[in-house]
């Protein structure tokens, strides 16, 4: 008996150990979410999708460090914790301190491509927008599942925002690494991974299809402006979901991203590219004016950048206040990156600092030119420049954008860039003294994107970077017409010529129309307007593409970089503002150099070894 | 009733016995003994009541016979086998009962029986136990054979044990005779060289935390390669464990011994075996040691001079000439001309300052075994003790040292329930106690080997304050420390070791086992059932810390008796408190606090439980099926086993596995053998279809000296056996958990993400194990000889795949990808004589040597060969060779040789390296796999020794070849990090007039990277970061005098007594520099040093 009893206790145990076997390993924890809790909710899709622009996935502790569109911003590129801007990797502007930035535009990329690739810290485009491109694949693939959506029209609204996302994601990495595939399916483990690019001008066209895509569903989603046109109506400039893109935005893109395809590097088909650039950025501009975009005027020219968080002239911008986090310290962000630590009291700082031919590109407010010794020359004999005293009588966009010798500054009167030899000793001012970190060492410093805040003045206003403005469409325009039409005919359609519409952005600010010695050809005409999108979109992140798509960055990037050494001496009639100008070359370690591989950032080493049918060999290493 | 009486009066008598033998030794701590002793012959009286119980068989008052046992006396003599010795204390019992005696110090024994016939038990600690029948009157004589000859030896394998001599896998064992001969202070190390084919990695001598990696037959893995290590059958942690209450370590190598673990033998598989009671009257032993641990090696002190003036030589490379140090401060460095200057102008040998002669240790060890037919006990508890390598200041009572109090403790219980019946509970564990020195913040060790000895004082000895009063405290006296940092990598050691700061913790685990046994012999002979419930705790807990920071004080020298006023009194104090502000300082009062539970860091379900994670739990399941029976000359083994574990580690989400094996053992005659395993393993991380792997093995052996004809054509070879195994064990490890599912997260901003994306197929990664043995013995075993031949192919690796794009935008979770293949030999080899003049004599060698090849690692398609995992071994290292003799030896040499740097900042005497791919350029793509590994793949010992009358000498050496360790830029640069310091590696450094030396000609830059020419160089610059550590230490010696007198026994009712000395690593043959100790892995921000140890100890036996 005794022996059954412990047979039927084991047998008992032996049931009791199998019985819950089989769910025994399917335990997993629940503090993620399926694919189905994620796409079946429209408020889920939401925190999904936006995460492009928001989001963090690596979930970084610091709260600035951005995985997301904004990495792409103008002003996320130039501010912050960065220290250097795009702009500082050409031959346009010189940090004030020697960092990752100098040894890039001197053609030693290095180990410093981590800035741009994956590293969190930084600007981690390449990586990032490849993982925004799924995300929108992602997206489009089950927007089908979305189960309680409040209208049609917020669907609509999503699919266009996935088609732009998805198209300025693909223009992001086109602008800094070449043609591209057009990625519009998720990628899974068993597909091709190695995928052929597309041509350079084929990736432009695949970029602007996309656009266009993408303006169709926004029209559809009735968003093709985000807030009220009428000026000072409700909720006008100030819709919470104004850092999302639009229509107009869509329109704006496909003109830039013609012109882009159009220009010497891309061009596939000669004169027809620039035709269609011309038709695209002429329709853009009539899309934003019948919708309520204008030029701001010149009084309020500097609220494209400082004052607000959104302008009407910006089509689609980005407000740094309502960045996350950033709210609190965001004036010593924004003076860290371009003026002296004399200004914030700090010495942990840089400055970008405009080289000499930056300035130059600032006309006499005649309209004169001053970019060679010719040019200055012949103003010089017209009496409307004076090298000794240059910064009178200049471009009004001058003012407003650089910080000169003894320009205005509130809380310390002026602006001393200069030394002093006193009784035989060399005194330097504070904007030149090596003690503060990040001083100038060409003789300016960038002011587009200051406020004028300092230790003497602590405000902390607004700032606006736009992505892309009106101002740029007449800058297209022009451009893709002169090269289509010349300098003085209408594109089929339009009502304004090549020079009528770079007229139209000088008026705006005050400036002369541009004399009528430039406008002869086509090809006078150009480098005019090429200054004129130099100046008037100066430290917006548009001079590194431009000066490539140009093909103009061999001369430029190899040109010595000039500065200026000022020297306070008695007005006198040769020194009529009591200082002695003196150009003089950068030194060494601050200039530029120019090999074709420079075109386009290179990869990772170890990447080159994983992919044979996407060309690898445009991008060489550097 | 009566009898009981007597029965505890005896108890008692025994106890007062005991006391008074501590009384008599006055070299123990008596409190301490009789409060041991007082515990466990407690708990044997308890146990003895308890046999006393009805139901059981013992003697009955009731029953007849209290006068028949006066009279059926039995005697008889033990002797060891081999020697033919008396051996006292060996225990006698009387089968069935709880009647037993000790044999005296010339082994005799007389013991009344029963009954006219009756079996007696022999058995003693190392000793094969022997049953004989006996008849009152007789007298008889029983030789016991000792365990660890090859005759009889039992070894442990997975799920149970088995015969040596039938024994078909490839296992080695050591037992505790062998292991508590080691110095060593944790019993990790105490394996060292005595398992073929296992590598041990001594990395730290801190005290508490000295423990050695373990790696059976090499690297096969790059997922990690750490072997699963069982404690009674349980996955524990056992690197804490008393040697003293282990029996055997046995390691499992091949794929018959593994396969039953399934996912994790993989990587071989360690069991740990305590000790357990055995039938005999209650024996105690009590060993205590103690001894000094002194450094291996330390860096070679380099005085200032030869600092400064080689800062010199490097601030001239580098165009720094106003920076000159000047000839009056390089005199003042070589002779000081006052003992002010001495402090000024310091020479300091860190570890002169910071370092005493040696560390103490103590160590302790009471066990009490025995046993009675109701239950078996081994009970112990043990203590270590590892004290402070540093001097430390006495600073307001703060106890800031290292030191670790260890308290081991074990009870092993068999109750036989009923004749059918086994209870076992096991409870074991330990307590230690851990205090550091605070060196959580960054660089301590770093400073501690690399601080510069030149630019400021140790301290400020208590005179400086009389030569130079501190004008704003008057009535400062007494020592003061000195600045903490002249960088901000390097601090003073001398000030980290007294700020006042130290952490505190106590660590506990806790292993608990309950295990039913049920014989089922009435349903089947030789049928059993085991149920097995077992549980492991670890908890660490910060017990009292203290964050104060003691200030420190620099003098600026310039302000030192300047009197420009002449009012008599100097003019600014020179006294500098670091942080100093205009207001007067009050030190705040020194206080420490109790800590919380210290935090966890890391530690996965893949891996024994670490002290690091705060508090891990596990429970663990088991129930089996035994059959085991012989019928005629066929024996048959058979065991079926399912098991479950759950751990929880700290917060994490538990980990689960679940397992099935299944094991026939057969053997025929002894002749012919034959094993087939199977484990049938489950892992969370596949996917339910895929959850599952099913790992077979199979193996055979034959005997062959057992067969006839060979005993007739070989009768000097006595043993001849060959065996092969061939079979599959698993792993799941890999980088994530549940690689079969895809998921969401949200970020820190509350947005939703994708994951890795899911691998739905993902499923066991297989190793595929094959082992041919043979076992050869000569002459009696006189000489005796094993060789195993192994082969290893893995496949369906898991691993992150590398060819991924960035086009994905995403990365995929592990996929079954990874190919690697293994393959090695071990030899053993003893021999062991016995004169005639009762000298044993013995020698043994084993060698074990490994090769690994990645055959599949993912590798891009287009990534030149020289850089491919491929072919290559695991964790092999890329770095650079110099080109010719190394350096740049002309200004045609810097402008025609490509260098990674930009030719402005290059020097004669600079690095010249190789172009590898002759590119013109010299990059990252110029790394090639270079010699050597980290994990040496030829590990080898050799030991020999001698006993004769009572002495016993043992020496062991041991050897690692293949091995190279990577040094970190502070050891190889000199002036690194702007820190003033240079080594012994720096020393032999280029000029025009020493064209062919060891190293670059000094550069200083205090840029955080150091000079530009270093900033490039990789890990594994061959020569110099990455030096060969090829290595041949005595790594054990061990002198032992047995004392047996007649005098011990009587007075102290000693049965034996021995006297020991013995030390570990006490020399090293090493190519490696002089200062650096060869076995760790790496040279990387610094050490607690490694440290040999040297004892001296007493064992005695009650």
């Amino acid at each position: 008996m005794k022996k059954y009893i412990i047979l039927l206790f084991w047998i008992g145990l032996i049931t009791l150990f199998f019985s819950s076997c089989e769910k025994y390993l399917d335990k997993a924890p629940i503090s993620t979410f399926t694919p189905e809790e994620v796409f079946s909710n429209f408020g889920n899709i939401h925190l999904y999708f936006d995460a492009v622009y928001k989001g963090q996935p690596t979930r970084q502790s610091s709260t600035n460090d951005d995985e997301n569109l904004q990495t792409s911003y103008p002003l996320y590129i130039d501010g912050g914790p960065r220290k250097f801007s795009i702009d500082q990797l050409t031959d346009l502007t010189v940090g004030g301190r020697i960092r990752e930035d100098q040894p890039i535009r001197l053609g030693t990329m290095g180990t410093n491509l981590y800035i741009f690739y994956d590293d969190v810290l930084q600007r981690p485009q390449l990586t990032t927008m490849f993982r925004i491109i799924r995300k929108c694949n992602t997206l489009l693939e089950n927007i089908g599942n979305i189960k309680d959506a409040p209208t049609q029209e917020d669907i609509y609204d999503l699919i266009a925002q996935a088609h732009f996302v998805r198209a300025y994601a693909h223009y992001d990495l086109f602008r800094f690494w070449g043609p591209m595939p057009y990625i519009d399916k998720v990628i899974g483990p068993y597909d091709q991974w190695d995928i052929p690019r597309l041509s350079k001008y084929e990736t432009c066209k695949a970029i602007a299809n996309d656009f266009d895509t993408a303006y169709t569903f926004f029209a559809k989603a009735g968003k093709i402006r985000r807030d009220n046109p009428t000026v000072g109506g409700v909720g006008h400039l100030d819709n919470p979901d104004m850092f999302r893109p639009n229509g107009v935005a869509a329109k704006a893109f496909i003109s830039r991203m013609l012109l882009y395809g159009a220009s010497p590097l891309n061009n596939a088909h000669g004169a027809k590219d620039w035709e269609d650039a011309a038709k695209a950025s002429w329709e853009a501009i009539q899309l934003a004016e019948q919708n309520g975009y204008f030029l701001l005027s010149a009084e309020n020219y500097k609220r494209n950048w400082v004052g607000s968080n959104y302008s009407d002239e910006a089509i689609w911008a980005y407000a740094y206040a309502e960045h996350y986090g950033r709210g609190i310290d965001y004036t010593n962000q924004m003076l860290g990156y371009m003026l002296t630590g004399y200004f914030s009291g700090r010495t942990d700082w840089c400055a970008d600092c405009p080289t000499q031919s930056c300035i130059d590109r600032f006309e006499t407010k005649w309209g004169d030119a001053l970019n060679t010794p010719e040019d200055r020359e012949a103003a010089t004999t017209a009496g409307n420049y004076n090298e000794q005293d240059p910064f009178v009588n200049r471009d009004p966009r001058f003012y407003i954008d650089i910080l000169y010798n003894q320009a205005p500054v509130i809380g310390y009167e002026k602006a001393n860039i200069y030394w002093e030899d006193v009784g035989g000793t060399i005194v330097l001012q504070d904007l030149i003294k090596p003690s503060w970190v990040g001083i100038t060492y060409t003789g300016y410093f960038q002011r587009k994107w200051w406020g004028d805040q300092s230790v003497k003045n602590n405000i902390r206003p607004f700032y606006c970077a736009p992505i892309i403005r009106l101002a740029e469409l007449y800058l297209n325009y022009a451009e893709a017409a002169n090269e289509a039409y010349g300098p003085n005919a209408p594109a089929p359609g339009a009502t304004l010529t090549a020079v009528q519409a770079i007229n139209v952005i000088r008026q705006r600010i005050g400036q002369a129309d541009v004399q009528s010695k430039y406008t002869g050809s086509k090809e006078a005409f150009r480098d005019r307007i090429k200054n004129e999108r130099i100046v008037e979109l100066c430290f917006e992140t548009h001079y590194f593409f431009d000066e490539r798509r140009w093909m103009d960055a061999p001369k430029w990037m190899a040109a010595p970089n000039m500065g200026v050494d000022i020297q306070k001496v008695p007005v006198s009639a040769e020194y009529p503002a009591g200082f002695k100008y003196t150009r003089k070359l950068v030194q060494a370690d601050h200039q530029t150099a120019w090999k074709d591989a420079m075109y386009y950032f290179p990869f990772y080493p170890n990447d080159y070894f994983k992919m044979r049918a996407f060309d690898m060999s445009i991008n060489p290493y550097w | 009733m009566l009898n009981k009486l007597k029965c505890m009066k005896k108890i008692v008598k025994k106890k007062l016995c005991f006391t008074s033998i501590c009384r008599l030794e006055p070299a123990f701590k008596v409190k301490l003994c009789i409060l041991l002793l007082t515990f466990s012959v407690a708990t044997v009286s308890a146990a003895s009541f308890n046999s006393g119980e009805p139901g059981t068989v013992s003697i009955k008052p009731e029953t007849d016979n209290y006068t028949i046992v006066q009279q059926n006396i039995v005697r008889g003599t033990v002797k060891d086998a081999a020697t033919g010795e008396a051996l006292a204390g060996v225990g006698i019992m009387v089968k069935g009962t709880t009647v037993g005696t000790l044999t005296d110090v010339n082994g005799q024994f007389s013991l009344g029986i029963p009954g006219r016939e009756a079996i007696l038990i022999i058995s003693f600690i190392g000793y094969t136990p022997q049953e004989i029948n006996v008849t009152a009157g007789t007298s008889v004589n029983v030789s016991l054979v000792i365990e660890f000859t090859q005759m009889g030896e039992v070894v442990v394998v997975g799920y149970g044990t088995q015969k040596k001599e039938s024994m078909v896998g490839a296992i080695t064992q050591v037992n505790n005779a062998t292991l508590v001969r080691s110095a060593a202070t944790n019993v990790t190390n105490a394996i060292s060289g005595k398992l073929s084919g296992v590598l041990t990695i001594h990395q730290s001598g801190e005290p508490g935390n000295d423990q050695a990696e373990i790696i059976v037959r090499g690297l096969s893995s790059w997922q990690g390669s750490a072997p699963l290590v069982l404690v009674d059958g349980v996955e524990r942690d056992f690197r804490d464990m008393d040697p003293n209450e282990i029996s055997s370590i046995s390691v499992l190598k091949d794929a018959s011994a593994t396969a039953v673990f399934g996912s994790k033998g993989a990587n071989g598989v360690i069991i740990v075996t305590t000790k357990r009671g055995v039938l005999s009257k209650p024996a105690m032993t009590f060993s205590g040691s103690t001894g000094a641990q002194v450094p291996t090696r330390l860096p070679s002190y380099i005085d200032s001079y030869t600092t400064m003036s080689m800062l010199n030589v490097a601030r001239m490379n580098d165009q720094q000439f106003t920076q000159l140090t000047s000839k009056y401060a390089l005199d003042e460095y070589k002779h000081p001309s006052s003992r002010l200057k001495a402090l000024q102008y310091p020479s300091i040998n860190w570890f002169d300052e910071c370092t005493r002669d040696f560390a103490p240790t103590v160590n302790g060890n009471l066990n009490v075994t025995g046993g009675t037919d109701f239950v078996k006990y081994f009970i112990t508890l043990g203590y270590l003790y590892q004290g402070n390598l540093f001097k430390q200041e006495d600073f307001e009572g703060g106890d800031f040292g290292y030191w670790y109090h260890r308290y081991n403790y074990r009870a092993n219980l068999d109750f036989n329930l009923t004749k059918t019946t086994q209870l076992s509970f096991n409870l074991g564990g330990d307590v230690g106690i851990r205090n550091t020195t605070d060196v959580s913040y960054y660089g301590y060790w770093m400073s501690f080997y690399g601080t510069t000895g030149t630019q400021f004082p140790a301290y400020w000895p208590d005179w400086v304050l009389d030569e130079i009063p501190d004008i704003d405290y008057p009535d400062a006296s007494g020592r003061r420390l000195s600045t903490s940092s002249n960088s901000a990598w390097f601090m003073n050691p001398y000030n980290s070791l007294n700020r006042g700061s130290f952490q505190r913790t106590l660590v506990s685990k806790v292993f608990m086992d309950l295990i039913l046994d049920q014989k089922l012999d009435d349903i089947l002979k030789g049928l059993s059932v085991k149920g097995k419930i077992s549980t492991n705790s670890y908890y660490s807990h910060r017990v009292l810390q203290s964050g104060y920071n003691r200030p420190t004080w620099r003098i600026i020298w310039d302000y030192v008796g300047v009197d420009a006023n002449g009012d008599g009194k100097v003019d600014n104090n020179p006294w500098f408190r670091d942080g100093q502000s205009s207001e007067y300082y009050y030190p705040e009062p020194y206080s420490q606090s109790v800590g919380g539970l210290a935090l966890p860091t890391g530690g996965t379900g893949d891996t024994a439980p670490t002290l690091s994670d705060s508090f891990t739990n596990d429970l663990y399941w088991e129930l089996s099926l035994n059959y085991s029976n012989t019928f005629g000359k066929h024996t048959v083994n058979a065991l079926a086993l399912m098991n479950r574990q759950q751990r929880n580690l700290g917060t994490q989400f538990p980990y689960y596995n679940a397992a099935f094996v299944g094991r026939i053992t057969y053997d025929y005659s002894r002749r012919y053998l034959m094993e087939v395993n199977i484990g049938y393993t489950g892992s969370e991380r596949f996917a339910p279809s895929n959850r599952y792997g099913f790992f077979p093995s199979g193996a055979i052996g034959w005997v062959i000296s057992e067969e006839n004809f060979f005993k007739n054509a070989v009768p000097w070879m006595n043993k001849l056996k060959i065996r092969y195994s061939d079979g599959q064990v698993g792993s799941d490890y890999a980088s994530s958990r549940w690689l079969y599912t895809s998921d969401y997260y949200v970020d820190n901003r509350g947005y939703l993400w994708e994951s890795a994306s899911a691998n739905s197929s993902a499923q066991w990664e297989v190793a595929r194990k094959k082992d041919l043995g043979i076992e050869i013995g000569i002459f009696k075993n006189l000489f005796s000889f094993s060789v195993d031949l192994f082969d290893e192919q893995r496949s369906k690796m898991l691993l992150t795949p590398q060819t991924t794009t960035f086009l994905i935008g995403n990365s995929f979770k592990d996929l079954n990808l990874g190919k690697v293949k293994k393959h090695g030999i071990e030899v053993e080899v003893e021999f062991n004589k016995m004169t005639a003049a009762k000298l044993n004599y013995w020698i043994k060698g084993n060698l074990g040597l490994n090769e690994n090849r990645i055959l599949f690692r993912d590798d891009p398609a287009f990534t030149p060969e020289y850089l491919k995992d491929a072919g290559k071994p695991i964790n092999v290292k890329y770095g650079e060779l110099t080109a010719d003799n190394g350096y740049l030896t002309s200004v045609d040499d810097i402008h025609m040789t490509p260098s990674p740097i930009s030719l402005q900042t290059l020097v004669l005497g600079d690095y010249k390296f190789i172009d590898y791919n002759v590119d013109g350029v010299i990059n990252t793509q110029d790394r090639y796999p270079v010699k050597g590994l980290t994990y040496a793949p030829v590990v080898y010992a050799v030991s020999g020794g001698l006993s004769w009358k009572g002495f016993d000498l043992s020496l062991m050496f041991q050897g690692n070849q293949g091995k190279y360790q990577s040094f970190a830029p502070q050891y190889e640069l000199t002036f690194y990090k702007g820190d003033f310091r240079v080594h012994s590696a720096n020393l032999d450094y280029w000029t025009p007039d020493n064209p062919d030396p060891k190293a670059i000609t000094p550069h200083f830059n205090a840029s955080d990277v150091g000079p530009a020419i270093i900033s490039w160089i990789s890990p594994a610059f061959v020569d110099h970061y990455w030096r060969n550590s090829n290595y041949l230490r005595l790594k054990e010696i061990y002198l032992g005098y047995n004392l047996n007198s007649a005098f011990l026994k009587r007075v102290a009712n000693i049965s034996n007594l021995l006297i020991y000395a013995n030390g570990t690593d006490v020399f090293t043959f090493s190519p490696l520099l002089r200062e650096y100790d060869p076995e760790v892995k790496s040279f990387g921000a610094g050490w607690y040093p490694l440290l040999n140890n040297f004892n001296l100890g007493v064992k005695f036996s009650f």
